[in-house]
């Protein structure tokens, strides 16, 4: 029987202002790039310009769990991100596959059933070997096994090499605001 | 190269040819001998038969519990079948462990003589083919009654059905949809389809000499929340599926989402369905010999005591009120991982004195909303077998295998990759599940404009658009003991 357990990140909240519908910035038109926004005039309208992120998201290692990353992949998608979604039952090497083919700016992981720990073993080094230092690493879900507390599954996921870790039923949006200001940091939007 | 996949029947000199690699996976493939088999299971009881204890119960007039359950050590698989017998459970499941699903023999080796040696438990099911006929047929035998069922990965499914129906076992879950669907993601459904018929084939072979071994027919299962009409017409198709591979026994499988008339609805409009389909290709004499519900799993959060006794009890009073056969309630554990003995126990107690308390009272439930919904689901159940079959030129694996390429066949939150996931289903105000993006499901205007207002309802009711939050939100409704869910 499949469990529809939601892994990672759920969607809550709305987005406030004149901002478009679900997007996290003020945005009227996209550019892939990185750098500040841009401001300019086409066909005599102010547009600005913002760069378009592309993101990795799937659910690591034997995990089948679906929903925690189609949830994440499609609220990124709907907040400007280019993504690219690799679904379940994926293994380190194709993170780091697709992050090199796609020049990604983050990996978004999702983990359900308790054994990430063990699913991502190495994987800030392999990322690190292929060049791929910069790009951040997220991480949401149940992230142990039985019963257990949220701070040490940080302390932990943190000193495997992840920016960021979420538990169950995080809000997806403050999420995506968290990735947008850590790429704003990190000077790539 | 492989011919194009029909609803044929396999002629037996090619089916008895077919099995051989299969046999050949492990070494207890040799204890397999269809003949001795066919007299074995002519031997057991009627009460060891789950074709014959369904229909008694439907006699009766009473609801039974089907669990899932499995261990790794025969011993240890016995005890569990006895204390499960001896809590009137006559539906009993024999899970698989996961190296078993993966065809991990070895691997299965290794950890049993480590569990002999150190008494630690280290699989998380019943490792069937390793321990083969001879000391499976132990299981059946260390009770007077009990139907077997084994739970099995669509790679282990041939030997693991050969070993099981020859060790005594009488119902099979069968269906092409299960672990394409919902578990694998580069799975295909054709390939899904070429193994299920070789089982259903299996079956036939029993049949032809008598020996009845029925098929629960799950159909594709969801992943994520929308109408079950989808899953509904595919639990058709494997009865089709079955029913010319010379099966003679369905199990029609109903899963319920939470809404009391909706399940309802499904729970009657589906064995009335699969009747008319059976009879219209010509297979008057395959019986479906009862029906099963099953609460599909939408409880995202770990509940308290209070909830986690109640979502069982409730998912017992549906199906008691759909007058079903048997129901799969989940244990007070379940969101904690693999349930405990007590646990089981303390689970059916519950939900079996609900069970029998209401059946008891004959209730012929009656409610306008029920009606309301059986037409709808009638409606689309039909428009999907039909556009199916009218693609198919007639042939239902056909029309499948166009359908989902097409998204005539489709579901949200699939992880396979085939899934066009076109579609996307929300609550109304009371918690019934509406189509809110219809992708290209083949529905008529009337059906389209009956979800819309539904949802229109909500919205105004709400003062807020439907959207994807809002069916977010709607997935941690019942974790959180509230109907929809809250913005």
């Amino acid at each position: 029987m499949p469990s529809s357990r939601t892994s990672g990140l759920s969607a809550k909240g709305s987005s406030s202002g004149r901002r478009k519908k679900g997007f996290p910035f003020p945005v009227l038109g996209f550019q892939r790039g990185t750098g500040n926004p841009k401001r300019e005039t086409r066909n005599g309208r102010r547009i600005i310009i913002v760069a378009k992120p592309t993101v990795i998201t799937g659910t690591v290692g034997k995990d089948a769990h679906v929903i925690g990353t189609k949830i994440l992949s499609r609220s990124l998608r709907d907040a400007g991100f280019n993504v690219i979604e690799l679904g379940i039952l994926t293994p380190q090497e194709e993170f780091v596959k697709a992050a090199l083919e796609n020049k990604a700016d983050a990996i978004l992981m999702s983990s359900l059933y308790g054994m990430g720990e063990n699913d991502v073993q190495g994987f800030k080094d392999k990322c690190v070997a292929a060049g791929l230092s910069d790009v951040l690493l997220y991480i949401g879900g149940n992230l142990g096994v039985g019963k257990h507390d949220f701070k040490d599954d940080e302390v932990k996921f943190k000193k495997l090499g992840f920016d960021r870790v979420y538990p169950p039923a995080s809000d997806v949006k403050a999420a995506i605001v968290d990735l947008w200001a850590d790429l704003k940091a990190r000077g790539k939007v | 190269m492989e011919t194009k996949l029909k609803n044929k029947r396999l002629d037996e000199n090619e089916f008895l040819k077919m099995r051989e690699p299969f046999l050949a996976q492990w070494r207890t493939g040799r204890e397999v001998d269809l003949d001795e088999a066919v007299e074995y299971q002519k031997k057991l009881p009627d009460s060891k038969n789950w074709h014959k204890v369904a229909l008694k119960l439907h006699e009766e007039g009473r609801t039974a519990i089907f669990p899932r359950a499995g261990t790794g050590l025969l011993e240890d698989q016995i005890s569990l079948s006895k204390k499960l017998v001896e809590s009137g459970v006559p539906f009993i499941p024999v899970t698989t462990d996961s190296y078993t699903r993966q065809l991990d023999f070895e691997k299965v080796e290794s950890i049993l003589a480590e569990m002999r040696k150190t008494g630690r438990n280290l699989l998380n099911g019943y490792p069937i083919i390793n321990y083969g006929v001879k000391q499976t047929r132990k299981i059946i035998e260390s009770v007077d009654r009990g139907a077997f069922n084994p739970r099995l990965s669509l790679k282990s499914y041939p030997l693991a059905t050969e070993i099981s129906f020859a060790a005594g076992m009488t119902g099979i879950a069968a269906s092409s949809f299960i672990s394409w669907a919902a578990y694998e993601k580069d799975a295909s459904l054709e390939q899904s389809m070429r193994t299920n018929q070789y089982v259903h084939r299996l079956i036939g072979y029993y049949a032809d000499r008598g020996v009845i071994i029925s098929t629960d027919n799950h159909g594709w299962i969801l992943t994520g929340m929308q109408p079950m009409t989808v899953n509904l017409a595919t639990t058709i198709v494997d009865a089709l599926m079955v029913a010319e591979q010379g099966g003679k026994s369905i199990t029609s499988v109903v899963h319920l989402m939470g809404n009391m008339a909706q399940d309802l609805a499904w729970i009657r409009v589906t064995p009335k369905l699969m009747r008319e389909y059976l009879d219209k290709f010509g297979y008057k004499d395959v019986s479906i010999a009862g029906v099963f519900a099953q609460h599909t799993p939408l409880f995202p959060m770990p509940q308290g005591m209070g909830g986690a006794f109640a979502f069982p009890n409730y998912t017992a009073v549906v199906a008691a009120l759909g007058n079903v056969e048997a129901v799969s309630v989940r244990t007070i554990d379940e969101a904690l991982g693999i349930p405990t003995e007590e646990s089981h126990a303390l689970s059916y107690e519950s939900t079996n004195w609900l069970l029998n308390v209401i059946r008891g009272q004959k209730i012929d439930f009656k409610m306008k909303e029920i009606d309301e919904e059986e037409a709808i689901a009638e409606i689309e159940i039909r428009a999907l077998m039909d556009k199916i079959l009218e693609i198919g030129d007639g042939d239902v694996i056909q029309g499948c295998l166009k359908g989902v390429e097409a998204g005539i066949l489709d579901s949200s939150f699939s992880p396979n990759k085939q899934v066009r996931d076109l579609v996307m289903g929300i609550k109304d105000s009371r918690g019934a599940i509406r189509w809110k993006e219809f992708g290209n499901l083949p529905f008529p205007e009337e059906v389209k404009k009956f979800h819309r207002k539904k949802i229109a309802e909500r919205e105004k009711a709400e003062n807020r658009k439907m959207d994807y939050d809002a069916l977010i939100q709607d997935f941690w409704a019942f974790s959180k003991g509230q109907l929809v869910g809250k913005a």
